[in-house]
């Protein structure tokens, strides 16, 4: 369970991540303008930085040390990789709706 | 504001230039839920400035048309509020029957020699005056202007009376004189002209007691205009340009010529004349004195010396004093109240070392001046962003560009307006501001750029026009260093930007965060997308928005 909650917090981070990178990239005006779809390319490639980063920091940095747990540890770390991947992409879907007109809205429009 | 219906008469090719100057303003807002009825009157029916006035009051109402209201409404804190009618007027002088004075009057039937005939030869020149030809308008002759410009009017009355088929040119007029008769009190009108030339100098004198006539006969007494109640205004522009002087055969061939060297002495013998005429004092409530102290720009072909005397050829450049002569209608129109005699009134501007600061409170008095503020800074950042962000000046898809860029960020309302419609609204910005030709970097100027470079061209210095000189770049080159959010060069108007957040992103995103309209006075798709950029350039330039409103 503690590694379903890292998989979480660790999305949560990198979706912030992506918000600042989305508030960053400027609107531009000209036409076939790319930054709609420059926004929508980070958040894609930070969706695929997320379950590298948690397997980063929950597979190796906080990997106990106690052979028991470190086994019970492991096992969960397949699902807790697949509930933080699911948890980034529903909250962007949140978000994304929650701000359809503005830069948020871009990732999934 | 005040609650009278509002009637505008444009009279002449100075007229014609004060009213689209009028329209103008009537574009950036500045008339919210006002409905303008609006005369242009000109002998010169083919005149170059009567035809680029009504073109831009023509585009202005097909841009405020909405599916099946052709017409428009009127609306508010918007572009485009006010909803203006135009009916057109034109004495014909065309037939070679009625083409001088003397063919109207019949003076030159030895039959009909009489007292009137004496009196006639007395004022006119019955070699030269009573021949020339009238089809181009009065020439600077006021004398004779005023007589026609009146019998005109008044046998247009007669004509529609006895015989609706044969008045079916008439019939604008008829509609403008039948919804100013209805009003009676509750109107004011205001009319353009100078008072150095020829039609609108002959027709300011005369046209109340004319509109007065003209009630009463066609209505045949049951109608009446009251004229010491109908409160009328005027501008009494005196000459503010120039042309070369007439060669002798030139005189030779149109007999009665205007001499622009002639305009000072005209102007002041009409100013005596309205100073101290009892008509005009019990007739019009006040009359804007509106000058040019500056050098005069030439006018016409000054190659080859000739003049323009009429016609499509005659479509001058815009100029600061027929923007002021607007002023003064938009003074006049939102007038609490009037005292009551006749007041005559004048501004001054500001100098400094030798050269006029024009700011917002001299086009529109200090009352409205935060509010012209806003409205002109809006309409102006809106007219680079189409035409130079969006490219609209040259071959660019303007404001078609920005309505989609809105759809991207799903804002998909204003998807359904028309191409041809949004194409409409381009052309009318390109009139405002400016243009390129195709495969070529000179800009053309619009009317807002003609404006201020009329001021460049006549004072020293570095005289101002509203918003600092940078914001009227002039060539392709200082259009690309533009930035759309400092136009007025202070930094409290700045759109506030950020290391990750330029102009442009703050527009969008201000777009995208303005909710959209809902409120019930706003109808119609282009409307709303009017509305919506309004309050958004508002925000972006930091004005207060309530939005209740």
């Amino acid at each position: 369970m503690v590694t379903y909650f890292i998989a979480m917090l660790v999305a949560g981070a990198v979706l912030l991540i992506s918000v600042a990178v989305a508030l960053i990239i400027k609107y531009e005006m000209q036409v076939n303008s790319k930054d709609k779809t420059k926004r929508k390319v980070w958040f894609w490639v930070l969706a695929v930085v997320n379950p590298v980063l948690f397997y980063v920091l929950a597979g190796i940095i906080l990997l106990p040390a106690n052979p028991r747990l470190r086994t019970e540890w492991e096992d969960s770390l397949p699902i807790a990789l697949i509930v933080g991947f699911v948890f980034y992409i529903l909250l962007g879907i949140v978000l994304s709706k929650l701000y359809r007109t503005r830069k948020l809205g871009n990732w999934f429009h | 504001m005040n609650d009278d219906k509002l009637f505008l008469v444009a009279v002449g090719g100075t007229g014609m230039r004060c009213l689209e100057s009028f329209v103008y303003l009537c574009a950036m807002g500045m008339m919210d839920n006002k409905e303008i009825e609006v005369l242009t009157i000109d002998t010169d029916s083919n005149n170059g400035n009567k035809e680029r006035s009504e073109q831009v009051i023509d585009l202005y109402t097909k841009i405020k048309s909405s599916g099946n209201n052709k017409e428009g409404r009127v609306s508010q804190n918007s572009f485009f509020s006010a909803k203006i009618n135009l009916f057109k007027y034109a004495p014909d002088y065309s037939q070679d029957s009625k083409n001088t004075f003397s063919k109207i009057s019949d003076t030159f039937n030895e039959l009909k020699k009489s007292d009137n005939k004496l009196l006639t030869d007395l004022f006119l020149d019955p070699s030269t005056a009573q021949q020339f030809n009238l089809s181009h308008g009065y020439r600077a002759q006021t004398h004779l202007g005023s007589y026609l410009m009146y019998h005109s009017i008044v046998d247009a009355a007669r004509v529609l009376k006895k015989d609706n088929k044969l008045g079916k040119n008439l019939k604008e007029l008829e509609q403008f004189m039948e919804k100013l008769s209805q009003v009676g009190e509750k109107a004011r009108v205001f009319i353009f002209g100078s008072i150095f030339g020829g039609t609108g100098a002959s027709g300011i004198p005369v046209l109340p007691k004319a509109f007065e006539k003209f009630t009463e006969i066609w209505s045949e007494g049951k109608s009446t205009i009251n004229l010491s109640n109908t409160k009328f205004g005027a501008t009494l522009l005196t000459e503010y340009f120039k042309f070369n002087q007439p060669t002798t055969n030139t005189i030779e061939d149109e007999k009665v010529i205007a001499d622009s060297n002639l305009f000072p002495l005209n102007s002041q013998a009409a100013l005596q004349f309205y100073q101290g005429d009892p008509t005009v004092h019990t007739t019009y409530k006040i009359l804007y004195q509106i000058g040019w102290p500056f050098n005069m720009n030439g006018l016409g072909d000054s190659e080859r010396g000739n003049i323009i005397t009429g016609g499509a050829a005659q479509k001058n450049p815009a100029h600061i004093v027929e923007l002021l002569a607007a002023g003064a209608a938009f003074d006049f129109f939102t007038r609490d109240s009037f005292t009551g005699e006749i007041e005559y009134v004048f501004n001054s501007v500001l100098m400094k070392d030798q050269s006029p600061i024009f700011s917002f409170a001299d086009i529109v008095g200090d009352k409205f001046k935060e509010d012209f503020e806003m409205k002109a800074g809006g309409f102006f950042s809106l007219a680079h962003i189409i035409l130079k962000q969006y490219n609209g000046a040259k071959s660019g898809n303007g404001i078609i560009d920005l309505v989609n860029k809105l759809k991207a960020q799903k804002i998909e309302e204003y998807s359904d307006i028309p191409e041809g419609e949004l194409e409409q609204i381009n052309s009318f910005f390109r009139g405002f501001g400016y243009s390129f030709e195709e495969n070529s970097s000179i800009l053309k100027p619009g009317w807002f750029y003609q404006v201020q470079r009329s001021i460049l061209n006549s004072t020293v210095g570095n005289p101002y026009f509203l918003f600092p000189q940078t914001s009227f770049p002039d060539s392709e080159k200082d259009l690309k260093k533009l930035d759309v959010g400092k136009i007025y060069g202070s930094k409290d108007r700045e759109w506030k930007t950020s290391w990750f957040s330029n102009s442009v992103d703050k527009f969008i995103s201000t777009l995208t965060t303005e909710p959209l309209v809902n409120s019930q006075n706003i109808k119609g798709v282009k409307e709303k997308l009017f509305h919506h950029i309004f309050i958004g350039l508002k925000k972006c330039h930091n004005y207060k928005h309530d939005e209740r409103e």
